[in-house]
């Protein structure tokens, strides 16, 4: 299995290039400097970092369909069911360098800026990941039961999705002043909820992309 | 050791091997205790098929020109001479019954033959 | 083990074609010559023995391990080089020994590097950046650089010059110098097996149409042009196929050594695959 994941994080970082990681830190020092109160780290937490740590699946279907990567995955000592797990694994672990990522924005915020508690940018992180996962998790789904333009598509739908729930997040939060607002609610049970909604469709995205895949070629 | 195969000639190629080789070992170009190529490495050099060089090494070590040891390789047998001369006694006999059936076929009589392989025989 | 592969009756169908009842080996230490047309099934039964597609019945046994139940293991110890099939272009050379590295237990990063150099390929460029015959030499490195004992190659030369085609070849008959190992060629260019086979498999139309040792080919069967009273004088069993041409009728002869005897003026021209080949599809089968 640390093969396959391997295989697809180099994969898919010669395929981003370097063009997209000198966009990454330009969106980072953005959101960083930019910004006054919370809405710069709030946009990185919950908007940008999720887009960006669900984009594997869009990527590596790509050379599946384009490149013919799936095929040549075929050929590895494998099974169907090694391939599906080893993408989802992955898709996870790649999450995990964005995660870091988080966590150095929230530490490099917190001395240029201030003014939010470590609390508080847990939860943003915390948060964000979720969205993440989220994303993930259907997007995954999608690149293993649909063509490359299809999930494309989808995808997509799935960021400006992502992007009109934030929007409205924050216009709703804008009347009531979001740092109070969050510090107010119920977040254990909210976090709770959120956590367990994500691990049911990560599984069921994982099922069924199992059963999808297997009949497939 | 050098082996020369043609396509175009009439002879399977198995036989053009053990032909060459037994002219070789005859002539004393190949000495007993020689060692010879594997039956997979002749068949890469010479671009054949291992089976055609399984072929070629088995009739010659049924002939008993060359023979194999396990783990060590195949080299060239010690002759047995009569052995040789067996073969080459079947060789002749094979080519005496060519000329017997030409002579029969064109009337020459089997005095004029054996006038003329006494005068073939005779010259150096 | 006797046979590297054994394939039993395999069958699939599909809309407009269906492979019907194959049955071959690949026997240890040799190279097997898959031929046949395009769209005979060639590369159906490699896509079937590589567990890429199902078939609807039929077995499969590589290195004696059941091609679906042990694909794992099967797949560790089998290179292949499918056609138009390369590393991902993204990738630099030097990438693909990182991740070969992780997935095969067996993988010799030293013997892979040697294989670059050996066909100069540069560690530093990046696969996209690789002409087609590079492309398929890297292949080959990646193949032959994870202590694989069978090889599957499906048109792996196709496309190829001569002289790279020549160093392919090859590169087969040295790794076949060990008698574990075992080469399927599957190619319509059958100069390249008259060359190095072993054993010829001629599928067409989906099914096994003669399997035969290059050995019996090349000693008992020729290629006899003739007249044709001479030809309708033949016993039946004096030849396997025919094509009547315009000026003469060309027949495909299995006994030519007893041909020779019986007519010593005959000439006979050795039987290169190929006329085998047409001979079979395009003439008349006894």
């Amino acid at each position: 299995m640390t093969g396959l994941i391997h295989r697809d994080l180099l994969i898919s970082f010669r395929r981003l290039g370097k063009m997209s990681y000198i966009m990454e830190a330009v969106y980072f020092f953005f959101f960083l400097l930019f910004f006054k109160n919370a809405y710069g780290a709030l946009t990185f937490f919950l908007l940008l970092a999720p887009i960006n740590m669900s984009g594997l699946p869009n990527t590596m279907k790509e050379i599946d369909s384009n490149y013919k990567g799936m095929r040549a995955a075929r050929l590895l000592p494998y099974s169907k069911k090694d391939l599906v797990k080893g993408r989802f694994l992955s898709a996870l672990f790649n999450q995990l360098f964005y995660v870091a990522e988080m966590v150095l924005f929230a530490v490099c915020h917190h001395f240029i800026k201030g003014g939010i508690s470590w609390v508080t940018y847990l939860l943003f992180i915390a948060g964000g990941w979720l969205v993440g996962i989220f994303m993930t998790a259907v997007n995954l789904l999608v690149s293993f039961t649909t063509g490359f333009n299809a999930s494309a598509i989808i995808y997509l739908i799935t960021v400006i999705a992502v992007g009109a729930g934030y929007v409205l997040f924050l216009f709703t939060g804008v009347k009531t002043g979001i740092l109070a607002q969050i510090s107010s609610l119920n977040t254990a049970w909210i976090f709770i909820i959120a956590c367990c909604f994500d691990i049911l469709i990560l599984l069921a995205s994982y099922i069924i992309s199992i059963k999808c895949f297997d009949k497939t070629l | 050791m050098e082996i020369i195969l043609s396509n175009s000639s009439s002879k399977p190629i198995y036989e053009q091997i053990t032909t060459q080789i037994k002219g070789m070992i005859m002539s004393n170009e190949l000495k007993t205790g020689d060692a010879l190529p594997s039956m997979r490495s002749l068949a890469k050099s010479l671009h054949i098929s291992v089976i055609t060089a399984q072929h070629a090494y088995e009739d010659l070590q049924r002939d008993g020109f060359i023979e194999t040891i396990a783990g060590k390789g195949t080299f060239v047998a010690a002759q047995n001479k009569d052995f040789i001369r067996e073969e080459e006694l079947r060789n002749a006999e094979e080519k005496l019954q060519e000329a017997a059936d030409i002579a029969r076929r064109s009337g020459i009589s089997l005095s004029e033959l054996v006038q003329i392989l006494t005068l073939l025989y005779k010259e150096v | 083990m006797e046979n590297t592969l054994t394939v039993s009756h395999l069958t699939k169908t599909y809309k407009d074609f269906t492979l019907d009842d194959v049955s071959f080996q690949v026997p240890r230490g040799s190279i097997c010559g898959l031929i046949g047309e395009n769209g005979a099934g060639k590369t159906t039964a490699i896509s079937a023995m590589l567990n890429i597609i199902t078939p609807d019945s039929g077995d499969i046994r590589i290195l004696d391990m059941d091609y679906r139940e042990d694909e794992k293991k099967i797949k560790q110890r089998v290179g292949v080089v499918l056609d138009e099939l390369n590393q991902i272009p993204h990738l630099y050379c030097k990438d693909i020994d990182t991740i070969m590295k992780k997935i095969y237990s067996s993988w010799d990063s030293r013997l892979f590097f040697q294989y670059l150099e050996k066909f100069k390929l540069p560690q530093k460029k990046k696969v996209k950046e690789l002409s087609k015959g590079m492309n398929v030499k890297l292949n080959f490195a990646v193949a032959l650089s994870h202590n694989a004992e069978f090889l599957i190659l499906d048109e792996a030369t196709s496309g190829l010059d001569p002289v790279m085609r020549d160093d392919i070849l090859q590169l087969l008959q040295e790794f076949v110098l060990d008698e574990n190992h075992s080469v399927l060629l599957s190619t319509h260019i059958t100069s390249d097996l008259d060359k190095i086979a072993d054993y010829i498999i001629f599928m067409h139309e989906g099914n096994i149409q003669f399997i035969k040792s290059k050995e019996d080919i090349e000693n008992n069967y020729g290629v006899l042009q003739c007249r044709n009273d001479f030809f309708e004088a033949l016993s039946p069993d004096d030849y396997c196929a025919y094509i009547k041409e315009e000026y003469s009728v060309k027949v495909l002869v299995h006994h030519k050594q007893e041909l020779l005897r019986h007519f010593q003026d005959l000439v006979i021209e050795r039987a290169s695959i190929e006329d085998i080949m047409l001979f079979y599809i395009k003439g008349v089968i006894i």
